[in-house]
């Protein structure tokens, strides 16, 4: 057999590569015409809230979606916080099969899962 | 169940005596695998058995397995240089033939390999990459399909691009007498054009008399959030000379006008509905000269306001004369399927004796749970099967079945529908915070229909399943059924469409549970062990050992909880082997816009094969692999040793196949 062991250092190469993979969704929110967001209500970097954000994650986005260890987020650049929150608010609208959370989520419940995902990655 | 303990599986005691009645009828049958080590089919025999007979593997031999050999697939280096072309996770099994391995790989790559030396003696590029990614999961397949006549021998495969190519099993080449020089263009014959980016060959094909038989995956738009199409690709069977590729029949699906089951579809319906294709492989009985084909759902998946009716063969088993086409009989084993409970795997076919009366049965386990059993001369059931009243959609325009049959045996294997009782109950703290997650659903009994407002419907099991493509493994010589089973829920929400074909189309979410645990108690995910003689259980335990050491949980020191997750199998006569799937995250679209990309989990959790006694369910053994499985498993013999190979990676990680000596 070719017979080959995989090394730390492949491992780690392969997942670099996912990371810069980022498929065809767009970072920044297009001109859609949805409901503008606002501003967050809190500071994204509060711990207590990231921690909620995080919860809510794993029992919503992370079993056969997004996954526990997000690869689509961990050490992401360039994302706004106004579109990821739009996106979980809305969905992926016909572009992604991700259904809308906006008549699941308080404004407030989705600014946390925000929380979370930038809490994660690098914007 | 009385006789479940608190992780919901039987006691030890009880699985011991249970077997002893096993063995005391237990006789062999007709349809025991001959005992060479070869594994000459993707699901072990064309019975679908997942079993290797002989052999010396046994409770001692499993203490002290140990991988014997790792192969890199030949696709590895095409993704690793293009970004694009990033392939799903590994499921590819191989074959195994007087010690020659077959591979196929996540692009359909063939590979023959000298079992004994590890030399790879030829490999064959379809290049199924070259238009890009196929739909749904993008790369996939499944593994390879192999017939011989005297020195005529074939390995077959299908590519994601739509094409069934048939190689010289010695050189690898293609066979140019076979089809159009040696390929077969799937995309075409059918009843209207077949746009290639929505199909693929992802399971083999099966070989059953002089005729082969493909199944073709059809893009499930709910997957990648693509807008339905109004003619979408429809779920035709052709089969084709094994001998010259030239097509000798055409089974259309839905049936056309003066075909039987049409009057199932209302409205005209039948003429544009897609889908209800068979993507999972087929049995085949050659002595009785049938096929056995599972059906999926038709478009669109979750709202079936205009396909209203029964609709024929969705969801169906439907037995074909191997050569002429002709249906023999058929089951429809959901009606006006609103759930995607598409029938998942190849059904296990058995020769039983039930009230000591001799029955050639075949048993369908289904993603919502059960196992339905039926004569496979006759289709008709082997315990009675009765249709009891299911909740009704709400939905404007939606008018879902008042029925749907339930068998009286064998019991359910899985969790179906959902009660507040059924949530994970560990900590009062977990029990309140799933209560939570709970109360964003709709939820009822099994067969709760799709809605449109909350977060939707709570489905369990969830479109995943239950049983699953892994299929479930069957002894001949016992009659016992080893079904591998888990409960992932999903949420099913509708959504109304202002324009485009449909009313209504579905959104999906797996849906977990607090603190990154399951929502509903253990085990998460099981194997259960069935005398089909009798169609009652036997055991069941827990698939894997599971998240035991979670913080939150940690305290209980539970043994084994099941990973959440389904879980492969192969049997052979004393021992089960299982490997918990691995895990990945997904990443995106294509950039075709007609798959999801992901990324597998380097660092799994628990990533083992394991080893169980056939007769208790109890653990024997266990070996860390170097990846978590993704694709079913085989076992084979060469030079005098036997072998368990599992496929892992992929979908970001290199893909390879790990062969573990287990004797």
């Amino acid at each position: 057999m070719d017979i080959r062991k995989l090394t730390f250092a492949a491992l780690m190469s392969c997942m670099a590569s996912a990371m810069a993979f980022n498929a065809v969704l767009p970072d920044k929110a297009a001109e859609d015409g949805a409901t503008p967001a606002g501003p967050a209500p809190f500071d994204l970097a509060d711990p207590a809230r990231i921690k909620a954000g995080q919860g809510r994650f794993q029992s919503t986005c992370a079993d056969y979606c997004h996954g526990h260890k997000p690869a689509l987020f961990i050490e992401r650049e360039g994302l706004e916080a106004e579109y990821v929150f739009n996106t979980i608010r809305d969905g992926g609208k016909g572009a992604t099969p991700m259904p809308p959370w906006g008549e699941v989520f308080t404004q407030e419940e989705i600014w946390e899962l925000v929380a979370y995902i930038k809490s994660i990655g690098k914007w | 169940m009385a006789m479940l303990n608190s992780a919901g599986a039987f006691p030890r005691a009880a699985r011991k005596t249970l077997w002893l009645s096993i063995m005391l009828g237990a006789a062999p049958l007709a349809m025991a695998a001959a005992g060479d080590g070869n594994w000459t089919e993707y699901n072990g025999d064309k019975a679908g058995s997942r079993y290797l007979a002989g052999g010396k593997v046994s409770a001692q031999s499993v203490k002290s397995m140990k991988v014997a050999w790792r192969w890199a697939m030949p696709d590895n280096k095409i993704w690793q240089d293009n970004a694009e072309l990033r392939t799903w996770v590994n499921q590819s099994t191989p074959l195994a033939i007087d010690g020659i391995l077959y591979s196929s790989s996540p692009m359909a790559m063939v590979s023959a390999i000298d079992g004994k030396t590890g030399k790879t003696l030829w490999t064959y590029d379809p290049k199924a990459y070259i238009e890009g990614t196929p739909p749904n999961l993008g790369f996939i397949s499944r593994g390879l399909s192999y017939w011989a006549d005297g020195e005529d021998k074939r390995i077959l495969v299908g590519t994601g691009d739509g094409y069934l190519i048939a190689l010289n099993a010695k050189t690898g080449k293609p066979i140019e007498s076979w089809g159009d020089k040696g390929r077969i263009d799937m995309t075409k014959g059918l009843r209207r054009f077949v746009d290639r980016s929505l199909v693929a060959l992802t399971s083999p094909p099966i070989v059953c008399g002089n005729t082969i038989v493909p199944s073709l995956a059809v893009l499930d738009s709910f997957a990648v959030g693509r807008a339905p199409m109004k003619s979408h690709p429809p779920g035709d069977i052709q089969a084709f000379d094994i001998r010259s590729g030239k097509r000798v029949w055409h089974f259309e699906q839905p049936p056309q006008e003066g075909q039987p089951g049409n009057e199932t579809w209302e409205d005209g319906s039948w003429k544009t509905t897609g889908s209800a294709n068979m993507w999972a492989r087929p049995s085949c009985d050659e002595e009785l000269g049938l096929v056995y084909l599972p059906f999926s759902t038709p478009t669109n998946d979750f709202y079936g306001g205009h396909r209203k009716g029964n609709g024929l063969f969705g969801e169906s088993v439907v037995a074909l004369n191997a050569k002429t086409g002709k249906i023999a009989w058929y089951q429809q084993i959901v009606h006006h399927g609103l759930w995607d409970y598409d029938l998942p795997t190849a059904p296990n076919l058995m020769d039983l004796t039930v009230n000591g009366k001799k029955v050639k049965a075949l048993a369908q386990v289904t993603k919502q749970g059960f196992v339905f059993t039926f004569d496979r001369s006759t289709g008709q059931p082997v315990w009675p099967i009765t249709e009891k009243p299911v909740p009704q959609s709400t939905v404007p325009g939606e008018r879902s079945s008042l029925t749907q049959p339930f068998p009286s045996l064998p019991a359910p294997f899985v969790q179906q529908g959902v009660t507040e009782d059924d949530l994970i109950d560990l900590t009062p703290q977990l029990k309140e915070e799933a209560k939570k997650i709970l109360s964003r659903y709709n939820y009822g009994p099994l067969y709760y229909p799709p809605t449109t407002d909350k977060a939707g419907t709570l489905q369990v099991p969830g479109v995943l399943g239950g049983a699953s493509w892994a299929g479930a493994a069957h002894n001949p010589k016992t009659n016992v059924l080893y079904v591998p089973s888990f409960t992932i829920p999903f949420g099913i929400k509708l959504k109304k469409e202002n324009e485009g074909v449909y009313d209504y189309t579905g959104t999906w979410a797996g849906v977990g549970g607090p603190q990154g645990l399951p929502l509903f108690k253990p085990p998460f995910s099981t194997v259960t062990a069935i005398d089909m003689n009798t169609g009652k259980h036997l055991w069941r335990v827990p698939a894997g050992k599971g998240p035991v050491d979670h913080p939150a949980i940690k305290d209980l020191k539970l043994d084994r909880v099941g990973v959440p997750r389904e879980s492969f199998i192969a049997l052979t006569d004393d021992v089960l082997f299982l490997a918990p799937e691995g895990t990945n995250s997904v990443l995106g679209l294509s950039s075709r816009g007609n798959a999801l990309i992901t990324q597998a989990t380097a660092d799994e959790k628990e990533p083992f094969l394991y080893a169980h006694d056939v007769r208790t369910g109890d653990v024997l053994g266990e070996v860390k692999l170097p990846g978590a499985a993704f694709g079913a498993l085989m076992t084979y013999r060469a030079g005098g040793k036997q072998y368990v190979v599992v496929p892992i990676g992929g979908a970001g990680l290199p893909a390879e196949l790990v062969a573990v000596q287990v004797d």
